[in-house]
């Protein structure tokens, strides 16, 4: 509780500000971003996924310890045809999802085009996280965990394999860029010039408490 | 079974205003009409809620907590907690599965909150600017039971905050402020300090002040304490914290409130007689505190069973035997002020010497609220999932029939039609719109329409959005040329209450479009020999590629048309069959015999021209309208209206402009100057002729059409058009006039 809350009132509940941002799921058509999506929003998973046709919108907040993040998901049409429309989606998030599946090497191979077109083009600041997603399917495993995640290193992405279907990772990933990203203290008491003088403490000096002016 | 009367109340359950009220009898005993009853142990309430019954049990669990407190004071956490869960918790969750706590406030109250203990020790000694050569240990550790908080007054006006080590990690938002009143209002002999912090969620303020002097002057102390209640503010605070804002308030200090309305003998002798109570009624304070709105409004003291304060002589406890000889009073209070606190101790510690005032000192237990940090959060995160949930089901949501169209065979002037359904499958209304594509300024190709493109559909209902493409003049020639396709994506955009809640759906169209010799260049249409349906796309696409007519010099000269063949059989058709007919080019053809005069110049079948004389007028103008740079260049337009009134200058632009655009230009022209010598046969006019292949010969290149203005702007607009138009006749006026070879 303590610490920054922001320019919250004392007396109320101390729960920490608020802080919204834009999330933007990218990649190949068919690699789960929807599924992820109603993972995370809904606990749900359906086996045939309806194929995204333009920008769904959910929103999901994540509790941290001092703030709380509401995310603006926007899960995108993965088909190669809406392609140009992306940057509409990606514009002005402040992080991004990139989605490929474990069991397909094209879909890695597409999931770098997308962070290279995010870093070319989005916001400077973006958070990218790599989501392996299908981790279930292991035994038919197309790209290494290794090299996705050396991939992920040079280009400091935050990288974690998840399932949707299993619910693996799925809210971790989550967590991970609601911790990332930065969450400006706007104004507000800092913690309170550390509340006074520790008498016991030895090396205190005399205390200075002059008030009378 | 018979029931007690006396046993029996009648609660009505209504959501009525104004309920009729019925006298129920029992026994021939009216049944007494209740808001609240008792049944099986939960408090019922008329209105069905559960506050009383939640009131009732926090109150019933806390005295049990409080008589553990008591009575388990040494013994362990362990058998503390088992207290706690055995006497405690029951009478909290007693029934709870029929009365859980459904609103906020009471889920909260039960589960966040719990109460703390705290001890509050407040000293005051106005110590008259003496340094203390003694030990205050005698007035600042009075009790068995140290305290949580201390505060202590001294020298001027300062104010110390002690915090126990044990609880340190408990307090937060330390914030102090002053408020002088002395001499001007500015000087700090007099005012308050205060100094505020919070313990767990409770916030808690401490207040010294010295308010004005004398014995008379209690009215200037009620205004000093006015001015510092209304001036202290606790800054860190947005926006910055009052006095009255805190949950507990120690105000403490040199009051200087003066015993009036006695001789100093008989205050004295009452002294002596510990008539405390008798003579606090005489106290100036007193007699203002809870009586006065404005004196310390809220604020209770405890009972002053001690001997006054002031004044002494230094270093004795002997009354003040200086000239003036004032009356003693008690000038040194601690009031306090809030829900919770309960005062142990107040007395003056009159072994203390040093000064011409005594010290005070009281101590306190106050009950500290105490969130659950663990409980809260879950509470928290509960309520946001609920807010996330209840937000994303009044997301708008809609379902479209088809996501994607195709038109096929698309031709010229040839509308076709399909009906998207959009259905609100959502909980709330949704207003949809096309919106355009980044960096495109239409939301739809220009051989499009979509009616409506926006609209609000309410949940359950559906909107039918017609698309039609529609292939005109204007669109025409960059289908012909491979420049455009039947081919786009359509975002449809969703809101709804705010704007943020957005989606996106994309709609795709695709089809494929029938060229047609109409909207063709004339530099291609001179190169096609047969008709164009007869010519292979990829052709098509390369004589139309700006230079084609250059290169095709070169290598295969003098295989081009003077004019286009679609142009000689329009024209040819009209002569043969309708120079003597009278409203040419006035009459409007049939959109269908257009359609197939269309069909015969691109497929070369049949070879007379269908359709009526007026039709293939039409089309002549038509066909002349589509060429994507008109018969006159449109780089050469603004020279021609400049030189319309000149005849030879007018040549002279012609001489500049490419071959096969003049001899278009000036076999069209003869054509009309046939046509006119048969003027008396079929009634044309020069000057409408003039006019009308003025629009049709000279065209300025497409421009974003001026910004729509109003007023005096608009009419000039309108004004300069009309010139424009004049022009346009005038420069073709010369040539139906003037052979052009003379």
């Amino acid at each position: 509780m303590a610490g920054r809350q922001g320019a919250q009132r004392p007396n109320g509940a101390t729960q920490g500000k608020i802080c919204q941002f834009k999330l933007v799921l990218l990649g190949e058509s068919a690699v789960g971003k929807s599924s992820l999506v109603l993972r995370f929003v809904k606990g749900q998973f359906h086996e045939y996924q309806e194929s995204t046709i333009g920008a769904a919108f959910l929103t999901q907040t994540v509790c941290l310890d001092d703030t709380t993040v509401k995310f603006e998901i926007w899960d995108t049409a993965g088909q190669e045809r809406y392609h140009s429309l992306a940057p509409m989606y990606y514009r002005g998030a402040q992080a991004a999802i990139v989605v490929f599946d474990i069991t397909n090497q094209d879909t890695f191979a597409r999931a770098k085009g997308w962070v290279k077109e995010l870093q070319r083009q989005a916001s400077p600041n973006i958070v990218i996280a790599l989501a392996g997603n299908k981790a279930d399917l292991a035994q038919k495993r197309m790209v290494e965990y290794e090299e996705a995640q050396a991939y992920a290193e040079e280009n400091s992405l935050l990288f974690i394999e998840t399932s949707a279907k299993t619910a693996m990772n799925v809210n971790e990933i989550f967590l991970a860029i609601a911790k990332k990203l930065p969450k400006n203290e706007g104004g507000g008491p800092t913690q309170s010039r550390q509340s006074g003088v520790k008498l016991n403490n030895e090396q205190t000096q005399q205390s200075e408490g002059g008030c009378c002016k | 079974m018979a029931f007690h009367p006396d046993k029996c109340t009648v609660l009505s359950v209504t959501t009525k205003r104004k309920p009729i009220k019925h006298n129920y009898t029992l026994h021939n005993h009216t049944l007494e009409p209740v808001s609240s009853s008792k049944y099986l142990g939960i408090t019922l309430q008329s209105n069905l809620k559960w506050d009383n019954h939640i009131h009732d049990i926090t109150a019933k669990a806390n005295k049990t907590l409080g008589f553990l407190k008591r009575n388990l004071k040494t013994a362990n956490q362990n058998i503390k907690d088992q207290a706690y869960r055995a006497l405690v918790r029951p009478k909290l969750e007693y029934a709870s599965s029929v009365w859980d706590p459904h609103t906020k406030e009471s889920a909260s109250k039960l589960e966040m909150i719990q109460r703390r203990g705290a001890r509050v020790f407040c000293g005051t000694w106005n110590v008259n600017g003496q340094h203390p050569p003694i030990s205050v240990a005698k007035w600042l550790q009075r009790d068995d039971v140290p305290p949580d908080v201390r505060l202590i007054r001294l020298v001027g006006i300062m104010l110390i905050v002690y915090v126990k080590d044990p609880i340190v990690g408990s307090v937060h938002f330390v914030d102090a402020d002053y408020v002088p009143t002395g001499i001007m209002g500015i000087m700090g002999n007099k005012g308050g300090v205060g100094v505020r912090l919070s313990i767990n969620n409770t916030s808690i303020l401490f207040i010294n002040s010295h308010l004005a002097a004398h014995q008379d002057e209690f009215e200037r102390r009620n205004q000093d304490y006015r001015d510092i209640a209304a001036k202290m503010k606790f800054r860190q605070f947005v926006p910055p914290l009052t006095i009255d804002e805190h949950d507990m308030v120690f105000w403490i200090g040199d009051l200087n409130y003066r015993i009036s309305g006695l001789e100093i003998d008989v205050v004295k002798s009452m002294i002596e007689h510990e008539k405390f109570t008798d003579l606090q009624s005489y106290d100036q304070l007193h007699q203002q505190l809870g009586r006065s709105p404005d004196v310390f409004p809220g604020y209770m003291e405890g009972k002053v069973l001690f001997r006054p304060t002031y004044k002494y002589n230094p270093g004795t406890d002997e009354w003040d035997s200086s000239e003036k000889n004032r009356i003693p009073a008690w000038c040194d209070r601690i009031l306090f002020k809030g829900p919770g606190i309960n005062l142990l101790q107040y007395r003056e510690h009159s072994e203390l010497l040093i000064s011409d005032h005594k010290p005070v000192s009281a101590s306190f237990e106050v009950q500290v609220k105490v969130v659950d940090e663990e409980k809260s959060k879950r509470v928290y995160e509960d309520i946001m999932k609920k807010l996330d949930r209840l937000e994303n089901d009044y997301l708008p949501q809609v379902k479209l029939d088809k996501t994607e169209f195709t038109f096929t065979d698309v031709r010229f002037i040839e509308p076709m039609e399909h009906t998207l359904t959009v259905s609100n499958t959502g909980q709330v209304p949704v207003e949809f719109e096309f919106i355009e594509k980044l960096d495109e300024k239409s939301y739809c190709k220009p051989w499009m329409t979509l009616s409506p493109f926006k609209s609000v559909i309410a949940p359950g209902d559906k909107c039918e959005v017609q698309l039609e493409v529609y292939v005109d003049k204007s669109s025409v020639a960059h289908l012909n040329s491979g420049m455009d396709q039947i081919d786009d994506i359509l975002v449809l955009h969703l809101a709804g209450g705010k704007d943020f809640f957005i989606s996106f759906l994309n709609i795709l169209v695709n089809g494929n479009f029938i060229a047609s010799s109409f909207g063709c260049s004339v530099e291609a249409l001179v190169q096609m020999h047969g008709p164009i349906r007869e010519i292979p796309v990829a052709q098509l696409v390369e004589i139309e590629q700006p230079g084609s007519l250059l290169k095709r010099d070169m290598t295969q000269g003098g295989r081009l048309y003077a004019v286009p063949k679609e142009v000689w059989r329009l024209v040819d058709h009209i002569w043969q069959y309708g120079q003597k007919e009278s409203s040419l080019f006035q009459q409007p053809g049939l959109h269908k015999e257009i359609l197939a005069i269309r069909d015969c110049l691109d497929t070369g079948v049949p070879d007379r021209i269908p359709g009526s004389v007026h039709s293939v007028a039409e089309a002549l103008l038509l066909f002349l309208e589509s060429l994507p740079d008109p018969v006159i260049p449109c780089s050469v337009y603004h020279r021609c209206l400049d030189c319309s009134n000149n005849f030879m200058l007018c040549k002279q632009v012609l001489s500049q402009i490419p071959e096969c655009h003049k001899n278009v230009f000036v076999y069209v022209c003869a054509f009309l100057r046939e046509l006119l010598t048969h003027a008396e046969e079929n009634n044309l006019e020069v000057k409408f002729l003039a006019s009308i292949f003025g629009e049709v010969l000279l065209r300025p290149s497409k421009q974003p059409s001026p910004p729509s203005a109003m007023g005096s702007e608009h009419s000039s607009a309108r004004a300069m058009a009309k010139e424009e138009e004049m022009k346009r006749a005038a420069f073709i006026y010369h040539f139906l006039t003037n052979d052009f070879y003379e």
